[in-house]
């Protein structure tokens, strides 16, 4: 038991941080895409603009993926970063949510502009790059890791 | 400062600028695609000719293209697909467009060139006026940003063709 506090006191848990980690996450990765969709739909419903034809099923993946990557991040902030798992753990947050850009934005989106026309867009090449620089963001704390242990 | 930390360092500086850099790139992308400065407007029912000559018939229609945006519009190239008013397809016809510059409009043309033999197969469909519609399914394809996002606008205009008013000319094309 005294050697468990020893270490609870060497590496707290960073509660309070977790939590505001959840709301951000919470809020980045699943309301603020929904509710971009929502606020889109309704828009497009109003002023005869394009309404897609597959954001329905993308809300499911943001639901799906999103809750994902809120937990990942809350479990690494909660381990703390001055721990080497910790920061591995953000660094496979940053991973998921760049995953998770990759799938969304490499969706081919199609739009019905009226009954004769529609058009489809995929920015997939973009949404790789980014999806990359996001997750060579492991190096630096491989790099943190190896200087922490030798 | 140790070698590890130099190199995380340099990491974390190159990561940071690489993505600063897409967002401004995706800025530049968004904002004129937001502010309407891209458009096109295609050909719809209505909008299309027909002309004879060489063996074939023209199915014409013009594209209009409005690039206000910073990149090109380029790697555009259209597919097209006759169905006749049975639903069949009939023909299938394929080609390259001229890129749309940066600060440029074009128009577009989408030529189609029908062989006889397709109009001959209409004439079976025409009606006693003579007359019978086709679809033309019609899907453009393109490139923009660097060709780091694609797209495609798709069409099906209804076409009213009177296979009679080209026998003329496809006797002479025999």
């Amino acid at each position: 038991m005294a050697g468990r506090a020893a270490v609870s006191a060497q590496h707290p848990l960073h509660t309070g941080r977790a939590i505001a980690s959840a709301a951000k996450s919470a809020v980045l990765f699943v309301a603020l895409p929904l509710v971009l969709i929502y606020v889109y739909q309704l828009i497009a419903a109003g002023n005869s603009l394009p309404v897609s034809q597959n954001l329905s099923s993308a809300s499911a993946d943001i639901l799906y993926i999103g809750i994902s990557v809120t937990a990942v991040s809350v479990i690494a902030t909660l381990l703390g970063n001055e721990r080497s798992s910790g920061l591995s753990l953000r660094a496979l947050a940053q991973s998921l949510a760049a995953l998770y850009a990759l799938y969304l934005l490499g969706r081919r989106y199609s739009f019905i502009v009226d009954g004769q026309v529609s058009v489809a867009f995929s920015i997939f090449p973009l949404a790789a790059a980014t999806a990359v620089i996001a997750m060579l963001r492991i190096v630096p704390a491989v790099l943190e890791h190896f200087e922490a242990n030798v | 400062m140790t070698a590890a930390r130099s190199a995380r360092l340099i990491t974390r500086t190159a990561l940071t600028a690489a993505s600063i850099l897409v967002i401004i790139f995706l800025l530049s992308v968004a904002v004129p695609v937001a502010q309407g400065k891209l458009s096109a407007n295609v050909p719809k029912s209505g909008g299309f000719t027909e002309a004879a000559g060489g063996g074939f018939v023209y199915i014409n229609g013009t594209a209009n293209v409005d690039n206000g945006g910073l990149y090109s519009i380029y790697g555009l190239s259209y597919d097209a697909v006759i169905i006749g008013a049975t639903g069949q397809a009939l023909y299938n016809y394929t080609s390259g467009l001229p890129a749309v510059h940066p600060g440029s409009k074009s128009s577009l043309n989408l030529s189609i060139p029908v062989p006889y033999q397709v109009i001959y197969a209409l004439y079976a469909q025409a009606g006693p006026s003579g007359t019978t519609n086709v679809t033309i399914s019609i899907t453009i394809q393109g490139l923009y940003a660097l060709g780091l996002m694609n797209f495609s606008i798709h069409m099906a205009p209804s076409v009213s063709i009177t296979p009679s008013s080209f026998a003329a000319a496809a006797q002479r094309g025999r």
